[in-house]
C-alpha cells in the first residue's frame, strides 16, 4: 500500500480528531432524525463520507464541528424524505408500532408523539432542546430560516402535548 | 402572532428523560471505528453490487478449489482476503481519549479534570441490571433524603482520582439530596449524587458530588 502523503496524512489526522470526539453526538443527532438504528448507521457513514470529501476545502478550523454537525443533520433530513418519496414506500422499524421497552409511563406516549413528528420538526426538538443549540445556531444546523425553525417547535410542542394529554 | 416555544416544566423533564435514553444506547461497531481510512475504503451501493458478484464468483471458486485440492485452503483463503495483516480485528476496549458519555445537566470536562472518566459502554461487557433496578439501587443509597432519581445511563467508568482507582461498566443515575435536618425554618438544600451502580453485582462503584455536577 502507498503510504499517505504528509498532507493527506494530516487532513486524515484532523477528521478523525474531530470524529472520535464527535462521533457519539453525531450518531444521537442521526438516531433521532431517523428513529431507527440500521438507518441512522448508513445515513451516518454517507454524511460523514460526504464530509471527508470536502475537508480540506473547510480552511477555518473553528467551525470544523459546526459544519460537521450540519452535514449530518442535512444528509439525514434528506434521507428520511428520500425515503418517503420512493414510490412502493420503504418501511423502516421507526414506523413499526411497536414500543420500545426501554420506556415507561409518559414516556411511551412522548416515544409515540415524537415518532410521529416530520423529521426537520426532530431535528429542531431534539437540537434545540436536548443540545441547547438557538434557534438561529438550529436555523444553520438545518440550512432553514429561523423563523422555520420556529415553526417546526411550536408544531412538534403543540403535537406532543396533545399526544400526552390524551393518554 | 409568534408561536410559542417555550417548554413547561413537565414536558421538559419528559424530554430531558426522554432524550437521555434514547441518546444512551450502545454506539454500533462501524460507527465506533469509523475514520477517514474507513470511509475511503466504504462501497457505495453500485460498487457494491459489482463487488457482491465478484464475491459470489471467488467464493465459487473458492468452493472448487477446497473441493478439488483438500488440505491447501488455508492458503487460497488468505489470498482472497488479502492476507489477514492489514484487516486485523480492532480491539474492543475504548480507546484513551474517547469522547466521554453526555449525562443531563452534568459536566464531563470538569469530572474529566477530576479524573473522572464516563466513556461509551460499547465492548465492556453486557449489564445484568436493567436500568429500573440501578435507579431502585441508587435511590435507596440515599436514604429519606433521596428525592426521586434521574435517568439511568449505562457508561464504563474510570476513577483515578482516589488511592484505589476503579474502572467498571455501571448505571449511571443522578439522585437529588436533600442536606439533613436543619436547625432554622428554611427548607434544607437540595444537592445532587451521581451514583455510579456497578452494572454486573449491583453494588454501589462510588457516589460523586461537587464540581461538575449539578
Amino acid at each position: 500500500m502507498m503510504p499517505a502523503t504528509p498532507r493527506v496524512a494530516d487532513a486524515e489526522a484532523s477528521f478523525d480528531r474531530l470524529l472520535s470526539a464527535e462521533r457519539r453526538r453525531l450518531y444521537g443527532v442521526a438516531y433521532s432524525i431517523l428513529r431507527d438504528h440500521a438507518e441512522a448507521e448508513d445515513a451516518l457513514q454517507d454524511a460523514m463520507l460526504k464530509a471527508w470529501k470536502s475537508w480540506r476545502s473547510v480552511r477555518d478550523e473553528s467551525a470544523r464541528t459546526t459544519w460537521l454537525m450540519r452535514v449530518c443533520v442535512n444528509h439525514c433530513i434528506n434521507r428520511r424524505r428520500g425515503l418517503r418519496l420512493r414510490a412502493g414506500r420503504v418501511a423502516t422499524a421507526s414506523d413499526a408500532a411497536v414500543p420500545d421497552p426501554r420506556f415507561e409511563g409518559r414516556l411511551v406516549d412522548l416515544d409515540r408523539s415524537y415518532r410521529g413528528l416530520s423529521p426537520r420538526q426532530r431535528a429542531a426538538v431534539f437540537l434545540h432542546y436536548h443540545h441547547g443549540y438557538s434557534i438561529d445556531e438550529c436555523a444553520e444546523l438545518m440550512s432553514c430560516r429561523a423563523g422555520s425553525v420556529r415553526t417546526h417547535l411550536a408544531r412538534a410542542l403543540a403535537s406532543m402535548r396533545k399526544e400526552m394529554a390524551n393518554a | 402572532m409568534p408561536e410559542s416555544t417555550a417548554l413547561n416544566g413537565d414536558l421538559e423533564s419528559a424530554l430531558r428523560s426522554y432524550f437521555a435514553v434514547t441518546t444512551s444506547t450502545e454506539l454500533p461497531r462501524r460507527v465506533g471505528e469509523m475514520s477517514a481510512r474507513t470511509l475511503g475504503s466504504r462501497r457505495r451501493p453500485f460498487a457494491g453490487l459489482i463487488a457482491g458478484g465478484v464475491g459470489v464468483l471467488a467464493t465459487a471458486a473458492l468452493v472448487f478449489v477446497v473441493a478439488t485440492h483438500p488440505g491447501q485452503h488455508e492458503a487460497a483463503s488468505s489470498a482472497l482476503s488479502g492476507g489477514s495483516g492489514s484487516n486485523a480485528a480492532p480491539a474492543l476496549s475504548a480507546p484513551k481519549g474517547a469522547a466521554s458519555i453526555s449525562y443531563p445537566g452534568v459536566d464531563t470536562t470538569t469530572l474529566s479534570a477530576r479524573g473522572i472518566l464516563l466513556l461509551p459502554p460499547a465492548g465492556h461487557g453486557i449489564s445484568v441490571l436493567t436500568a429500573g433496578q440501578a435507579q431502585a439501587v441508587a435511590g435507596g443509597s440515599a436514604g429519606a433524603y433521596a428525592g426521586t432519581s434521574g435517568p439511568a445511563i449505562l457508561a464504563f467508568a474510570e476513577l483515578t482520582d482516589q488511592t484505589h482507582p476503579i474502572t467498571c461498566l455501571c448505571w449511571v443515575v443522578d439522585v437529588p439530596v436533600r442536606g439533613g435536618v436543619t436547625a432554622t425554618p428554611v427548607a434544607p438544600s437540595l444537592r445532587t449524587e451521581l451514583v455510579l451502580v456497578d452494572a454486573v453485582s449491583g453494588r454501589i462503584a462510588a457516589v460523586l458530588s461537587g464540581q461538575g455536577i449539578p
